[in-house]
């Protein structure tokens, strides 16, 4: 049994479908990945998955049935980091990394903040300072470490390496694996193909709404059709 | 006699600072206008007049306070359940919250006007003498029960919102609610919960105006327009700011009141808060124009 299992997700925006009838498994301590262009529906799989939009269809987390509102989703384990990282300007980084351990006990409070402050020591450095003067790539990395500090058991990463400077984005990869590495199950949705790729164990690719092609991150790469529609043609 | 005037202005000022906070803690979550707030204010007002007057020997003003306040979080509620829960339901833009408030502010005035007279009515004697001497200086009893109480209660506040977790997360629904989910916080629970702090402000400000100025349907609407201007003033949705401003216009108008009499007191504050639309329209806390990213 799969960690995560969607069955025959579909999901409207008014008359228009975004998603339809979609079947994915998302796997214990493996990085799943969703590419695909602008567009394509990715984003609502993982809104679909918080809760955030409506949707028909059935997805299981550990077998049961995920509750209705985002908010109750979250505590059974199912983290989102959103697009375009949304972090809280106005508050101070710390403040931004307690909200994402809103779900945990008082008392799990300061061990997650350390363990955050050593994941991320820049994100210690600038513990008091307003998140909104953070640098793109330094908001990335405290919106992701806000979602890890609610322990997820599936962490959901939408574009995190949008409008981020190619040194960084090469980072933010690398955080993603190491994630993975200390047992958190990855849920990755990128237009970034040929990156995510490479670090995926499984991956599925979306066009208008539906899964075209899925296999493993390492031969899709290989895959003729991907690299003529995704990485471009000469590689 | 400048001192005197100080002291006036600093209790004056208390009272709306109230009033402010209410507004201002609701603005800064939802972004609109509660102009219901002041019909509010005024149900409170009799309610507490009521419960003070139901007894032969008045129980100290502290349990009227207390009594009417959680009567105003209860008045929030239900006015939450009956108006504002499906505008959340259905999503609907925050115009819908500043036309259901206003409806229901005037439809209580309307309420309390078939009622009720529109002469005051007076809360029983709270004290025996009504001031005392400090140095030269008369103060009122009144006034430095109302600034006590005022200044408590704001205290508390602000603890709750700055300092616990539940603020916390008051704070991120008023960045963002819909990332607020994300983090696992139920956003609708935390507006009725801002709705309830509002309802507990109105119920505090209710019975202290009442003790003040008396008893009548109108009370709130026209305390609140002070209490709408300071939490302009203060940068529309800051709490701090509001605060700040209340005190401050509570300070400039007794001052104005004694030098130019009351009667231009009102042209003044209006004036004040033109000056500040056109200069500063972030307020003094400079929050307004601050669009998040």
């Amino acid at each position: 049994m799969a960690l995560l299992e969607i069955r025959n997700l579909s999901v409207s925006y008014g008359p228009v479908e975004a998603v339809r009838s979609i079947d994915m498994d998302v796997h214990e301590g493996c990085i799943t990945a969703i590419i695909g262009s602008n567009g394509a529906g990715k984003t609502t799989i993982i809104n679909a998955i918080s809760g955030v939009v409506r949707k028909s269809g059935s997805i299981t987390f550990s077998g049961e049935d995920l509750p209705s509102r985002s908010n109750r989703i979250v505590r059974k384990g199912i983290i989102q980091v959103p697009e375009g990282r949304k972090i809280f300007a106005g508050l101070s980084v710390e403040d931004n990394l307690r909200l994402g351990a809103y779900i945990r006990k008082d008392s799990e409070l300061q061990e997650l903040l350390e363990q955050q402050y050593a994941l991320f020591p820049i994100l210690g450095e600038r513990r008091r300072q307003d998140a909104g003067t953070l640098s793109g790539g330094e908001q990335q990395m405290l919106a992701i470490s806000r979602g890890l500090m609610g322990r997820p058991r599936l962490l959901m990463l939408d574009e995190p390496s949008l409008g981020l400077a190619p040194i960084i984005v090469a980072t933010v990869f690398e955080t993603i694996e190491r994630i993975k590495e200390e047992g958190t199950s990855i849920l990755l949705v990128e237009q970034n193909a040929k990156q995510s790729l490479s670090i995926s164990d499984h991956a599925y690719v979306l066009e208008n709404g539906k899964i075209i092609k899925e296999g493993r991150g390492r031969d899709l790469l290989a895959d003729e059709e991907i690299i003529k529609a995704y990485l471009g043609e000469r590689r | 006699m400048l001192l005197q005037l100080l002291i006036n202005g600093i209790s004056l000022g208390a009272v709306y600072a109230l009033i402010a906070v209410g507004f201002a803690i609701v603005f800064s979550v939802l972004k609109f206008s509660n102009f219901a707030h002041g019909g509010m204010i005024s149900a409170c007002a009799f309610i507490g007049y009521f419960f003070q007057a139901s007894f032969e020997s008045p129980p100290p003003i502290i349990v009227t306070i207390a009594v009417t306040s959680a009567a105003g979080v209860l008045f929030a509620l239900f006015l939450d359940a009956i108006a504002y829960r499906s505008i959340r339901r259905h999503r609907s833009p925050s115009i819908y919250y500043f036309l259901a408030s206003l409806t229901i502010s005037i439809l209580i005035t309307s309420l309390l006007n078939i009622f009720f007279s529109k002469n005051a009515l007076a809360y029983p004697m709270l004290f025996s003498s009504t001031t005392f001497d400090l140095g030269s200086l008369k103060v009122s009893r009144m006034d430095m029960m109302i600034l006590a109480v005022s200044v408590v209660i704001l205290a508390a506040l602000m603890l709750l919102i700055n300092k616990t977790k539940i603020g916390l997360a008051v704070r991120a629904v008023a960045i963002n609610p819909d990332t607020s989910k994300l983090m696992g916080i139920d956003s609708g629970a935390i507006i009725v919960l801002i709705f309830s702090i509002a309802g507990f402000l109105a119920g505090v400000s209710g019975v202290l105006l009442g003790c003040k100025y008396g008893v009548y349907p109108d009370l709130g609407q026209t305390m609140m327009v002070k209490g709408f201007i300071a939490s302009l003033i203060g940068g529309l949705g800051s709490l701090g700011g509001a605060i700040a401003a209340a005190f401050i216009l509570g300070v400039i108008e007794m001052f104005w009141t004694f030098g130019f009499g009351a009667l231009s007191t009102p042209v003044m504050t209006f004036v004040l808060m033109l000056l500040f639309l056109f200069i500063r329209p972030q307020g003094i806390a400079g929050q307004f124009a601050k669009e998040k990213v």
